[in-house]
């Protein structure tokens, strides 16, 4: 007997004295990363080390991006300046759709292929990153004039919006979080299946270039290159094209001054981002007042209205010291026929770039 | 009996007995505003001479707001060797109600006083100073989603008008000035510091060293003076300093680090 006995209070010790051992949780899986379809014959970018990508983040930015909410009057957008049609530009010189409705000091920038906008945001590249930029438009009074505590309280009291948070974000609704997913959202807007791209990428076939159209790419690389460089059509650098010699305007904290006022070197006085090519042609009026109304009057300028001054950028100078890019009228027919070949429409016409809300705003 | 013995043996928990661990403690930095010998206080007029290439002249000052971020502290050993405390990012203010987005909300930043930043999670030991930066280190300051601390663009040291250029406000002082003289003028002035070429640090050595740990108290006491916060040649003509005025932004950081911070006491004792 004694044996079993000790057998058994042998197991009563090791069940009195054995230390419950949990069985450990599962990791919760983190949200589903997206990712970003680049195309082949594009240079590599870089993603956002603090923002990586997410399928539940970037659908939360496209729902902000359309959601006037995040305005003060609740009736402006991004989408209300930014017009996917419109290769995300407004196609005005300068906007008055802000909740003041007073004009803007700026024209509207195209937004597509940010996720190569190294050099910054802003047509003078003040912004170092697009979730850094957000905030500008957000709280500006003559844009969406919202207060970022409120945003957080509109946006925590509404029917959808807590969930989708808690689903792309583990700290759920934050103004900070707002300028992520809308960073993401931007991200994924890239721009890369023109006709051009096409022939590009298959050489002959249906997608060729007609002469006219492979004159005027020719024309572009050797005439524009300098600046509209790459498959991007931008070096994303800052330039003076000569469109004013006159800097002495310090309004508005120095904003008619271009890149000077972020870098303080004399020769950045008037310079400003060097815009892509691509969609030019649906994105009209041009420059960074939108002071051009149309294409033919850009390249007038280029051909023959450049100002002489000491910071007009020297790539625009021929070999006689003289500013300007010679053109003839058959070269400039040739190049707006190409142009045309960088109307993206499948970019401007993407369902997944839509307005994903009922109501239209 | 034996094996109830045997039970009663292998389940016996070990008694430990609580004897006082000295762990990581806290401090309590003061940055106590003044002005010369004088308290400093909100909407006070005060009296300042200037005297600049162009003559002397009596200004008064009323001040209506001062705000900093301190950041980075970092204790220092005798040894030399540092103890940075992680997510130390406090604001420091003295301000009146200030009107969120200009008062286009009704929205208001309320008005409050904090002078005392309470430190924790300093490892325990002796030290000899204290280093702390004025302003937002670039990784923060060049991404304004990121938090760290008490750190947020949600408190108007991030606004609208710094957001053409991605920064905080560093420091932000602001108030009214009156030229004294026969007709006497005013204006308002505007002085604020950002941009990381503005991130600077700040080293304040103790007379004696301090000992920080779970059974003593501490604290570091410091004057900001800021009657040389105002020190510049021609406050009168440079009523707004700010992103486009980097010189003046240079001399009013180093104003604040070289001339307004100082020490005034630094003591521990036990608890």
């Amino acid at each position: 007997m004694y044996p079993i006995v000790g057998a058994l209070l042998a197991m009563l010790v090791a069940q009195g004295c054995r230390k419950e051992t949990p069985m450990p949780e599962p990791e919760p899986s983190g949200p589903e990363p997206y990712t970003l379809a680049i195309p082949s014959h594009f240079p590599p970018s870089e993603p956002a080390a603090d923002n990586p990508l997410t399928v539940r983040g970037v659908e939360l930015g496209r729902k902000l991006f359309y959601e006037g909410l995040l305005s003060a009057n609740g009736n402006v957008s991004c989408a209300t300046c930014h017009r996917q049609e419109l290769a995300f530009s407004d196609g005005v010189a300068i906007a008055t759709h802000g909740v003041s409705g007073r004009p803007l000091e700026r024209h509207v920038p195209v937004l597509f292929n940010l996720a190569w906008a190294s050099s910054g945001l802003f047509w003078d590249g003040g912004s170092k990153n697009l979730e850094s930029q957000a905030f500008g438009p957000l709280t500006h009074a003559d844009e969406m004039g919202m207060d970022l505590g409120l945003l957080e309280t509109r946006l925590r009291e509404s029917a959808d919006y807590p969930k989708l948070f808690s689903d792309a974000f583990s700290d759920g609704i934050t103004a900070a979080n707002v300028a992520k997913a809308l960073a993401q959202f931007q991200r994924t807007l890239v721009s890369g299946n023109s006709r051009y791209d096409r022939y590009t990428l298959d050489g002959a076939g249906p997608s060729a270039l007609n002469e006219t159209e492979l004159h005027g790419l020719s024309l572009v690389r050797q005439k524009c290159g300098g600046c509209h460089s790459g498959e991007l059509f931008t070096d994303n650098s800052f330039h003076n094209n000569g469109i004013d010699d006159d800097f002495s305007d310090d309004s508005h904290e120095w904003i008619h001054r271009g890149r000077y006022r972020i870098t303080f070197d004399p020769m950045d006085l008037g310079a400003f981002k060097t815009p892509s090519l691509r969609n030019v042609m649906v994105s009209a009026p041009y420059m960074h007042d939108g002071r051009f109304a149309t294409i033919e009057g850009v390249l007038d300028h280029y051909a023959s209205g450049i100002k002489d001054s000491e910071v007009t950028d020297r790539l625009l100078y021929q070999r006689d010291g003289k500013p300007g890019i010679p053109m003839s009228g058959d070269e400039k027919e040739a190049i707006i026929a190409f142009l045309h070949t960088l109307t993206d429409e499948a970019f401007l016409g993407d369902r997944d770039f839509a307005n994903p809300n009922n109501t239209k705003k | 009996m034996a094996a109830v013995a045997l039970i009663a043996v292998s389940c016996e928990k070990t008694e430990y007995v609580e004897t006082e661990p000295v762990l990581e403690g806290e401090t309590i930095i003061v940055f106590d505003a003044r002005y010369g010998d004088s308290d400093f206080e909100l909407n006070k007029a005060y009296d300042y001479k200037l005297i600049n290439p162009d003559g002397e002249f009596n200004l008064q000052y009323k001040f209506t707001r001062l705000r900093y971020w301190v950041s980075n502290v970092k204790f220092i050993k005798s040894d030399g060797s540092e103890v940075a405390v992680p997510d130390s990012y406090y604001l420091v203010e003295e301000n009146n109600e200030i009107p969120v987005q200009d008062g286009t909300h009704g929205k208001v930043y309320p008005a409050n006083k904090r002078e005392e930043v309470a430190v924790k999670g300093i490892p325990a030991g002796d030290y000899t100073g204290v280093k702390f930066s004025i302003g937002v280190e670039p990784k923060y300051n060049d991404n304004l989603t990121l938090r760290t601390g008490e750190l947020t663009p949600l408190n108007g040291m991030a606004s609208d008008s710094w957001m053409w250029f991605t920064s905080y406000i560093f420091t932000s002082l602001s108030g009214e000035m009156t030229w004294v003289k026969e007709t006497p003028e005013s204006k308002t002035f505007f002085w604020e510091t950002g941009s990381n070429e503005q991130y600077s640090e700040k080293t304040i050595t103790f007379e004696s060293p301090i000992t920080i740990n779970s059974q003593a108290v501490s604290n570091v006491e410091l004057d900001v003076d800021v009657q040389q916060l105002i020190d510049f040649e021609y406050p009168w003509n440079n009523s707004a300093i700010g992103a486009t005025t980097p010189e003046l932004m240079d001399e009013l950081t180093a104003n604040y680090l070289e001339k307004a911070i100082g020490l005034r006491t630094a003591s521990s004792t036990a608890k």
